[in-house]
């Protein structure tokens, strides 16, 4: 026995040298390039492609504007006051710590804060936003556009319809006043996060600036308008304001993106968005959510299908008669055929939003 | 005797199951490397609130893995947990510079605590895919684990979103396991 124990141990010794694909990474790519720390009253903007899905970090900044107008891997905020961040799409996780009085735009996998006082988010996430050991935090629907920004939302892995903007878990609950709670629904995001024209306070210092000119910001066509963003507007867990209800689907195509678009395009202002939810659905799960409408069961095996929950007076009429307006020959669209039906399969549809993230 | 001959004989002698630990700071990545282990999708994850368990099945035995979250306010609650663990898995993110000290203190703790004294650990160095990231003889070495003693111990670089280096890691874990039985065996 002891011989062959030996025998092993002196094969453990020599291990083959395993290469990941780390050790083969490009070292051209310099990570000073990808951090930005101490900044103090500067505007910084990393234009579209500048950061490519490497990962980020942001420190010791003070009263600083940083734009970073790209898809990045996943980044860090910590021991930033009074500034205002704009982050296109985050693969990954956003992680903001010990940040006071700030403001932030985006759109990200998860989002994360830990001992931070008074940040304002509008936020876009794909699952559930967490805070710990943060006091007034407020939190708002994801509004931005700019050119490009959806095709990095792809490269994020993120959909656009699936933002969970207003459904935060408090790890660190007081007892006697609530930690976080919604921004006002009329805030405009333009006059809060513009660029500012005057054209002193665009030119930072030294490494931070690259790629900083306020050229780059108009000729990206930067937007805060919910009519622009790419993130639909929606009331989250805003107190409903009507008793009718409406599920609408898009099943999968070419052009499902620009049906689901051009849906809400013809039903603004007539119905309120609630939420959104793009997710693939099994037959035996599309079965059981529709039970009552088996018309629909194969159109939902194209692919993934994106549900818009809409609230309004006589909500359901309004959707069919856009859905008549709208059809093509295939079927694109199915809308519920009451407000009762609607309100039981979208509990089921979110139910089971909810089981697929459960591990 | 090859690693096979250890397993087949564990196999033989011992209830196939074993119970892991996947411990770690908030964000480090355990779920992630949780559903990698599992052969699930990666992506989607939700920050932990509570605990996940998962068995996965690597040559022949059923390992229990119970991942913990990480959160500050949830991490009194992981000794809970520690009962009959074979094996402690600590995950830490390689690119969180600002809580490296935070996660050591963390890891120091565990190591300290009675029951899980002896028990065989792994250390992910995780998330090495990104910029930042320190490399595992870096992170080893802040974390003085080459000062352990009376501990079988091993650190694997590893990205759990990639999907590389993990199943490595478990390897060790297997052979650890294994060798480990034997030589009680003899006793
Ligand atoms: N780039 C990269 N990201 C990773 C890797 N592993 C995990 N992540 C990301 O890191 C974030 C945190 O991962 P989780 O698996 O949720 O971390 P956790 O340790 O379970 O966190 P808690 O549940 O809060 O304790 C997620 O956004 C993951 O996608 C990796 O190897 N590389
Ligand atoms: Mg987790």
């Amino acid at each position: 026995m002891g011989c062959c124990r030996s025998k092993m141990k002196a094969k453990d010794k020599i291990p083959e040298k395993k290469q990941y694909s780390w050790d083969k990474r490009n070292n051209e790519i310099d990570p000073k390039n990808f951090i930005i720390d101490g900044a103090v009253d500067e505007t910084i903007i990393r234009k579209p492609g500048t950061i490519n899905g490497q990962q980020f970090v942001v420190q010791n900044c003070k009263n600083s504007k940083i734009y970073l107008l790209d898809h990045v891997a996943t980044i860090t905020v910590d021991d930033c006051t009074g500034c205002l961040f704009v982050i296109g799409a985050v693969k990954s996780s956003i992680f903001l710590r010990d940040c006071q009085d700030c403001k932030c735009i985006v759109a990200c996998q998860q989002f994360r804060t830990r001992d931070c006082q008074k940040v304002d988010v509008f936020l876009s996430c794909t699952t559930q936003p967490i805070m710990e050991s943060s006091a007034r935090m407020r939190f708002g629907c994801y509004q931005l556009a700019y050119q490009g920004l959806l095709e990095q939302f792809q490269q994020a892995m993120l959909s656009v319809y699936n933002n969970n903007w207003s459904n935060i878990h408090d790890f660190t609950p007081t007892p006697q006043s609530k930690n976080w709670k919604m921004i006002h629904e009329d805030v405009s995001l333009s006059e809060l996060f513009q660029v500012n024209s005057n054209p002193q306070s665009e030119q930072g210092n030294g490494d931070n600036t690259v790629g900083s000119t306020l050229d780059g910001v108009s000729e990206s066509k930067l937007s805060f308008k919910n009519e622009d963003s790419v993130v639909p507007l929606t009331r989250g867990a805003r107190e409903k304001r009507y008793d009718d209800s409406c599920l609408v689907v898009v099943f999968h195509s070419a052009n499902s993106f620009k049906a689901s678009k051009d849906f809400l395009e013809a039903v603004k202002d007539k119905v309120d968005l609630i939420q959104t939810k793009e997710v693939t659905l099994s037959p035996d799960e599309a079965s059981r959510i529709f039970a009552d409408s088996p018309s629909m069961w194969k159109s939902t095996q194209r692919g993934p299908v994106i549900g818009l929950e809409f609230n309004g007076d006589d909500c359901v009429k309004v959707c069919h008669d856009v859905i008549a307006k709208l059809s093509s020959e295939d079927q694109q669209y199915y809308a519920s055929k009451s407000s009762a039906a609607a309100k039981r399969v979208i509990d089921q549809l979110y139910n089971f939003c909810e089981m697929q993230m459960i591990v | 005797m090859g690693l096979l001959d250890l397993l087949r004989k564990l196999k033989s002698d011992q209830n196939k199951e074993l119970r892991i630990l996947l411990l770690g700071l908030d964000n480090a990545g355990k779920t992630t490397i949780l559903k990698s282990l599992a052969s699930e999708e990666v992506t989607n994850i939700t920050p932990t609130q509570g605990f996940n368990v998962k068995s996965v099945n690597s040559s022949g035995f059923k390992l229990n893995v119970w991942d913990i979250g990480g959160q500050r306010r949830i991490r009194p609650y992981w000794r809970n947990y520690f009962e009959n663990s074979d094996v402690l898995i600590y995950v830490i993110d390689s690119t969180d510079r600002k809580r490296m000290e935070e996660t050591g203190l963390e890891l120091e703790e565990l190591l300290a605590d009675e029951k899980l004294s002896g028990v065989p650990l792994l250390v992910f160095a995780n998330k090495q895919d990104l910029l930042q990231a320190a490399p595992a003889s870096e992170i080893a070495e802040g974390l003085n684990l080459q000062t352990l003693r009376g501990r079988t111990w091993q650190i694997q670089a590893c990205s759990a979103l990639k999907g590389e280096g993990v199943q490595d890691g478990l390897e060790w874990v297997m052979k650890t396991v294994a060798s480990k039985s034997k030589s009680k065996k003899k006793k």
